[in-house]
């Protein structure tokens, strides 16, 4: 009897990666306690946290700044509400574009220059657009957020859709399937892998930019509150926002890499 | 169980630099019911073309193909083949795999799940119902594939090369659970190879094509079951030697007559 | 007309439609940013008397005198303006992006030379390549002003990130038999990071070289926009500020081509440098699996 492969029991994450991180972190209080960068400058990693935690429900300081009573968390709130609808939004037509794309020869010829283009050029130059024609209003930053996801989406989608195996479309008709069997039975499962990476992408860079964004004018968030604490040279507080938000980020890109990780777990794993 | 008709059958292809490519050049072939069929051929003789056609997955040129006098319009489980790559979808479980075709003509789940259990069964991978594809060997997904098209219970088996990427023993050991899953009520055949060896142990017929078209159509009557030592047989031989003549190979050396 | 020109053809159609379609926009949204300014600027407008306008961002010198100063608009003082101030963004970008890739390369190869310092800086790297590297910039600002040093420097750090990561992947892909192959005809470690390691990594480099000159444009354009006194991007913010929409657009229109060229420029350049990778190998620009 041939044998079959066994797949080996690992943790979620290295423990020396851990050590690593660690690292950094002493590092930061290190320069920050021995004073060879001045308080001004860095604030140390205590000093940042405590005012995390004292300002991130409500907080009369940034009440101040008209930037909500919520304190850090309905700036935070804010922004990530906008990196998730324009995600959503930049799925749905991206990865429609992309399959297109994928099946119809002419539809590629005709978008994919555009959508290219796109993919090379600095996508913030519209921002100023934006931030003219809605105002400050978040419209401005998702849709900022819609055209940078979509050019990656759009990317990866048509790329998955090109390079799944037609045997498998072959023999799911074989089978009897029907059209709609096959666009989700074999088409969408078999490029979610890919797919999936593409989404993982767009939301990695999706945070920096909301902040950005937000940083040229919004009515919140926490670039809004990043823009204020730096017109007051308050590093503190600046740092702070800095790091919630940098938290939030690779808090979720842990956790889609996880949940994903999970839905495509019949994937054959890349050999490092 | 069914009689596969080609007719006149030419397809023709066009290369992206515009030039024309015949494929199959005109083919009549009655495929007789409860036959085991064999073609080989050298690569680009269209055999695996031919096949793709009785499987309705592309349309013909011109000719017509019909099993028991009804035209084939598109992919049919009737049909049901095994292709030469690995089929089996990589993101269902083995179960979910042999299951899927049954699903598709809306077999309810229980009675689904187990037949698809009877046949993941007779070919011996009972064990492995609830595994991932990606933690089966080759072989084990050729099984899962045979499994999965007979579960279907085609009146026209096609098979692509199957078992071509196979090494030696397994394949030895596959032709042997397709022929005990065939013995059920024997559907007819259709089998490409370039392996002459597999050919002889599994057919009642071997079709030989070249260019397009059909070179040569030999009846095998050595009795079954058929081991690797029938393949000695005087009339095995005699097969084989021809049937190398007809894909490039000259001669064995059999008797001292030089290749040439 | 045969399939490639007909493709050629869809592609151009596309372009085409999209200018119209800017055109058409411009005609049917009526309004303002600021009177006399319309908010779609229709191609007749930025085509008159947009460019000359231009001449507003040049500070004077070179004969020109500047339109602040009391000057007329001349083409000569638009075209001085696109010019140096092409030149500021410029060099902050190729500056930040030589340091970056620089430094980040060289850390990358550090942290591979062994196998335990590989799986410490993984998950510090997996950290750095999704830290919202934007949010950043006032920190950038804080520290070093709004000075050439500090958008430079801003550029190379997210720059050094993808180079970082890149690498670092790069060397962990390099197929362990080569270097065993290498090893069994008694190569030294040094050797081998040089004859073996470096050469297998190109293909996945090349990922890294075209992600990081994306970056990079990213990087000096949001660097200016948020503060900076000259440079293409300052000039967008400043004309944004009085709503002059059709010179951002014009300006837009010039920094999206000095990118596109780029970006071909580089890929040509990298294609060289894998001439040697076997067909059908197809490098994902975004280093991902």
């Amino acid at each position: 009897m041939d044998q079959a492969p066994r797949a080996a029991r690992q943790l979620p994450f290295d423990p020396l990666g851990i050590a690593g991180l660690v690292a950094l972190i002493v590092l930061w209080w290190a320069l920050s306690y021995f004073r060879i960068v001045p308080q001004v400058s860095l604030p140390s990693p205590a000093g940042v946290v405590t005012t995390i935690a004292d300002n991130f429900f409500s907080s009369s300081y940034l009440d101040n700044y008209h930037l909500g009573q919520q304190g850090m968390a309905g700036n935070l709130l804010y922004s990530i509400v906008n990196v998730l609808i324009a995600l959503v939004i930049a799925c749905v037509v991206g990865i429609t574009l992309g399959f297109t794309s994928a099946r119809l020869a002419l539809f590629r010829a005709a978008i994919d220059p555009v959508m290219l283009t796109a993919g090379t050029i600095p996508v913030l130059v519209t921002a100023p657009f934006f931030l003219v024609w809605f105002g400050v209003s978040r419209s401005a930053q998702i849709a900022l957020l819609i055209i940078y996801d979509i050019t990656i989406i759009y990317l990866f989608a048509q790329r998955a859709a090109a390079n799944l195996d037609p045997t498998y479309v072959d023999a799911s008709r074989t089978l009897g399937a029907s059209q709609r069997r096959i666009v989700l039975d074999v088409y969408l499962m078999g490029t979610l892998p890919e797919v999936f990476g593409g989404i993982r992408i767009a939301l990695a860079g999706a945070w920096g930019l909301e902040a950005f964004s937000e940083l040229l004018g919004a009515p919140k968030g926490i670039g809004r509150v990043i823009q204020a604490m730096a017109a007051d040279m308050d590093t503190q507080m600046m740092v702070a926002a800095i790091v919630t938000l940098a938290v939030v980020a690779v808090g979720f890109d842990f956790a889609i890499g996880s949940v994903f990780g999970f839905i495509t777990r019949w994937k054959r794993k890349a050999r490092l | 169980m069914a009689e596969v008709q080609l007719t006149s059958v030419r397809q023709v292809f066009r290369r992206s630099s515009g030039a024309l490519v015949e494929a199959v050049a005109g083919v009549d072939l009655v495929f007789r019911a409860h036959e085991f069929v064999c073609m080989i051929g050298p690569s680009g003789c269209g055999k695996t073309t031919l096949l793709q056609l009785v499987a309705g997955l592309m349309p013909v040129t011109s000719g017509q193909i019909a099993v028991d006098d009804v035209a084939v319009s598109g992919p049919s489980p009737e049909r049901g083949l095994v292709f030469q790559r690995d089929s089996v979808f990589p993101w269902m479980r083995s179960l979910d795999n042999v299951a899927y075709g049954l699903k598709c003509r809306g077999v309810d789940k229980a009675k689904r799940e187990n037949i698809a259990r009877d046949y993941l069964n007779q070919v011996g991978l009972g064990a492995i119902e609830r595994s991932w594809p990606r933690e089966l060997s080759g072989g084990m997904l050729k099984r899962v594939a045979v499994a999965t098209v007979f579960a279907n219970s085609p009146r026209v088996l096609l098979m692509d090369e199957p078992f071509g990427a196979l090494d030696y023993v397994t394949k030895l050991q596959l032709h042997q659970t397709l022929l005990g899953l065939w013995g059920h009520y024997r559907p007819t055949v259709l089998f490409v190879t370039h392996d002459v060896d597999e050919a002889m142990l599994l057919a009642d017929r071997i079709i030989v094509m070249k260019a397009g078209r059909v070179a040569d159509d030999r009846q095998v009557t050595l009795a079954r079951p058929r081991t690797v030592e029938s393949l000695a047989l005087p009339e095995a031989v005699a097969h084989k030697e021809v049937l190398l003549r007809h894909l490039g190979l000259n001669a064995l050396v059999q008797d001292g007559k030089s290749a040439q | 007309m045969n399939r490639a020109a007909v493709h050629k053809l869809a592609g151009f159609a596309s372009v085409i439609a999209l200018v119209a379609l800017w055109q058409l926009a411009s005609l049917v949204v009526p309004y303002e940013t600021v009177p006399g300014e319309p908010m779609v600027p229709g191609w007749q407008v930025v085509f008159t008397r947009t460019f000359v306008s231009l001449a507003d961002y040049w500070q004077g010198g070179l004969g020109v005198p500047s339109v602040a100063d009391g000057g007329p608009r001349t083409y000569a003082g638009a075209v001085l303006a696109i010019l140096s101030n092409s030149w500021d963004t410029s060099l902050r970008l190729f500056a930040g992006l030589g340091l970056g890739a620089f430094v980040g390369l060289a850390a990358g190869l550090a942290v591979s030379w062994s196998r335990w310092s590989r799986r410490i800086a993984a998950l510090p790297a997996q950290v750095l390549r999704t830290f919202p590297m934007m949010a950043l910039i006032p920190m950038f600002q804080l520290w070093f002003g709004a000075t050439y040093l500090g958008m430079m420097l801003f550029v190379a750090l997210a720059v050094g990130v993808i180079f970082f990561t890149g690498t670092a992947n790069a060397v962990g892909n390099v197929a362990d038999i080569y270097v065993d192959y290498a090893r069994t005809q008694g190569a030294t470690r040094l050797q081998i990071y040089r004859t073996v390691l470096l050469p297998a990594m190109f293909p996945e480099l090349r990922s890294s070289i075209l992600l990081g000159l994306g970056t990079a444009w990213t990087a000096v354009v949001a660097a200016e926009f948020l503060g900076a006194q000259t440079g293409l991007g300052q000039i967008i913010v400043s004309a944004q500020y009085f709503g002059y929409v059709d010179r951002m657009f014009v300006v837009a229109l010039f920094l999206l081509l000095y990118a596109a060229i780029t970006y071909a420029l580089f890929e040509r350049a990298s294609r060289r440098l894998t001439e040697w990778m076997p067909r059908g190998q197809s490098a994902n620009v975004y280093g991902a699996s």
